[in-house]
């Protein structure tokens, strides 16, 4: 489990009204058919990552391969930091 | 003459028989299909019980099958109510139990809802579209899909005569903590979706979007107005909505030429949707209601999309649409824009406190009568009083919607005279979240404001005195299971105390 992902998860537990446990938002969890993330609370997200993070996420990037669960979103975060080194 | 809502699938199945009426993913229904599929779920129903005048249920995700049982049901000479398939099923029990439904439309995928309302303690009589769950030896009979495919009916079902039976009944947030069920007739659905059709000139060469849920009223539109011009109606998956690129994608690979839906979804489109690289040349419509689109965004999309007409319809559930905007080509769009003017026949006037004529440019509020008139509350004739006139054939609706009328006639929305806001298109009573919220054992008081937000109107905010330490999380967990998720307050701050008024009432503006 990474750092990141602890972060995200945090931000959903918080903003998105996560109404099971710590232990149940898993790094796996699909969180789009689960509907943990909705249209508005994902531009939401997309602009904490850019600001928590300082990094940019193009349009073509918001995608649920990206998105679908919290594994995906922190290997997105992670893709783009490795990128600016 | 088209008198009740299915006459319009009927003459579309009559002139368009093979053109495609409903496309979902890979999946499509023809006009003379739908027909044929909806009067065979009619005649089911009917078999199993349901008469003229019964309210039927739909709980399940939208698809080809939800459009055939809201035909099927109009059919039946029944009334269709629309279950939010993701609000918390405390609720849903509530409308069930309000509307009296004892037929559900379900799905195998949404089944667990039907399971959810029989827990609740709901009684059905019948529930169509998913397999008998294991270990229910008592309660509905279950009727899979494949018993309504085989289903030979030789009578037809009977045939309301009466434009004025209800159609459908959509529940929507109510002041007093628990939702209020508007009551919409053929004829009201009718007025509307005809003018529309006929207003956006929609044809069987035209395909359009289906965006909003079937328990939101935008929705008729999409279904109707389609029908009227025998146009196909593209279901938009849920998660491409979430995504924008994707739905922008999806706009220009399904060749959409009709969209409708709350500006949110088009703001999403503006700032994250790449329009800028997606041609979009079937497109030469786009329709938006439900919340202010503001201006600067508006004017984005019409600078990246200039081609389609842009118009902005405008009306409570319990009115329908009732006045309407066409943006016109070209307009710096630098103020606000107009909700328009009414509708053909469809009276807008707008009163003072005292119920005396506004003067001219004076502030007041829009009252609006005319054949898209809801009937009143469902089961609720108190409600119904305070805000609808009857008078014969004429029912007169106090919006609750404060507007002015510019020098050129173009009326302009200016707020509300009561606590009812609007969030992501969706319209909320503050008082239906603080009821919730104080329901809540440790919270001792609470107050609900609305905080302006330029992508989705305004955010929830509430304000809590709690007796015992509680978080916002599980605040928020609490009142997820009581109310859908856009009613759930977007940030929730501790207060020792509440701001009162000299009445002792807790003051929301000292709180804004």
């Amino acid at each position: 489990m990474t750092q990141t992902a602890e972060r995200i998860r945090d931000f959903l537990i918080e903003e998105a009204h996560w109404d099971g446990t710590r232990a149940e938002l898993t790094d796996e969890l699909a969180l789009i058919e689960t509907h943990v993330i909705d249209s508005m609370l994902l531009l939401r997200l997309v602009a904490w990552l850019e600001a928590e993070y300082s990094i940019s996420i193009g349009d073509a990037d918001i995608v649920p391969s990206n998105f679908g669960s919290l594994e995906r979103i922190s290997g997105l975060v992670d893709a783009k930091l490795e990128q600016a080194r | 003459m088209r008198l009740l809502i299915q006459d319009l699938l009927c003459a579309a199945a009559e002139r368009h028989a093979e053109a495609t009426a409903v496309i979902d993913g890979e999946h499509e229904l023809s006009y003379a299909e739908l027909d044929e599929r909806s009067s065979r779920l009619a005649g089911l129903m009917t078999d199993r019980g349901v008469k003229p005048g019964d309210r039927v249920g739909l709980a399940l995700e939208k698809s080809l099958e939800a459009v055939i049982a809201i035909y099927a049901t109009l059919k039946a000479g029944a009334t269709y109510v629309p279950l939010d398939d993701h609000a918390p099923v405390h609720r849903l029990a509530y409308i069930a139990r309000d509307a009296g439904i004892r037929c559900l439309v379900s799905s195998e995928a949404a089944a667990s809802v039907c399971e959810g309302l029989l827990a609740e303690g709901v009684e059905l009589q019948s529930v169509i579209g998913a397999d008998a769950r294991t270990g229910q030896a008592q309660g509905p009979e279950w009727i899979p899909w494949s018993t309504v495919e085989s289903f030979q009916t030789a009578a037809t079902a009977p045939r309301p005569l009466d434009p004025s039976a209800l159609a459908y009944i959509l529940y929507t947030s109510g002041s007093t903590g628990e939702p209020k069920g508007v009551m919409l007739s053929h004829a009201n659905g009718l007025a509307f979706a005809s003018w529309a059709a006929d207003e956006v000139g929609v044809t069987a060469e035209d395909r359009l979007s289906s965006h909003a849920p079937f328990h939101f009223d935008l929705s008729t539109f999409d279904l109707f107005a389609a029908a009227a011009g025998a146009a196909a109606v593209v279901l938009v998956p849920r998660e491409l909505s979430i995504f924008p690129v994707m739905l922008t994608k999806f706009i220009a690979e399904q060749a959409i030429s009709v969209w409708y839906s709350v500006p949110s979804a088009l703001i999403a489109l503006v700032l994250r949707g790449e329009l800028e690289q997606t041609p979009l040349p079937a497109l030469r419509v786009v329709i938006f209601a439900g919340e202010v689109f503001p201006a600067k965004y508006l004017a984005r999309l019409v600078e990246v999309l200039p081609l389609p007409r842009y118009l902005n319809f405008y009306g409570p559930t319990e009115t329908n649409v009732c006045t309407w905007y066409e943006v016109p080509p070209g307009a710096a769009l630098l103020e606000d824009l107009p909700i328009g003017r009414p509708l053909p026949d469809v009276g807008a006037e707008i009163l003072r406190e005292d119920g005396s004529p506004a003067a001219e440019g004076e502030l007041g509020e829009l009252v609006i009568s005319g054949p898209t008139v809801m009937h009143g509350y469902w089961n609720d004739a108190e409600r119904t009083a305070r805000t609808l006139h009857v008078d014969g054939d004429q029912r007169r609706y106090r919006t609750g919607d404060l507007v002015r009328r510019r020098v050129d006639g173009e009326l302009l929305f200016a707020g509300r005279r009561d606590d009812q806001i609007k969030t992501r298109g969706y319209r909320v009573e503050l008082g239906e979240v603080e009821t919730v919220l104080n329901a809540i054992e440790v919270v001792l008081e609470a107050a609900v404001i609305a905080v302006p937000n330029e992508a989705i109107t305004n955010r929830l905010k509430a304000f809590v005195v709690s007796s015992a330490p509680i978080t916002s999380g599980q605040l928020s967990r609490l009142c997820r299971e009581r109310l859908p998720s856009h009613m759930i307050p977007d940030e929730i701050e501790f207060r020792s105390e509440l701001p009162k008024s000299s009445t002792g009432k807790v003051d929301r503006r000292a709180l804004q």
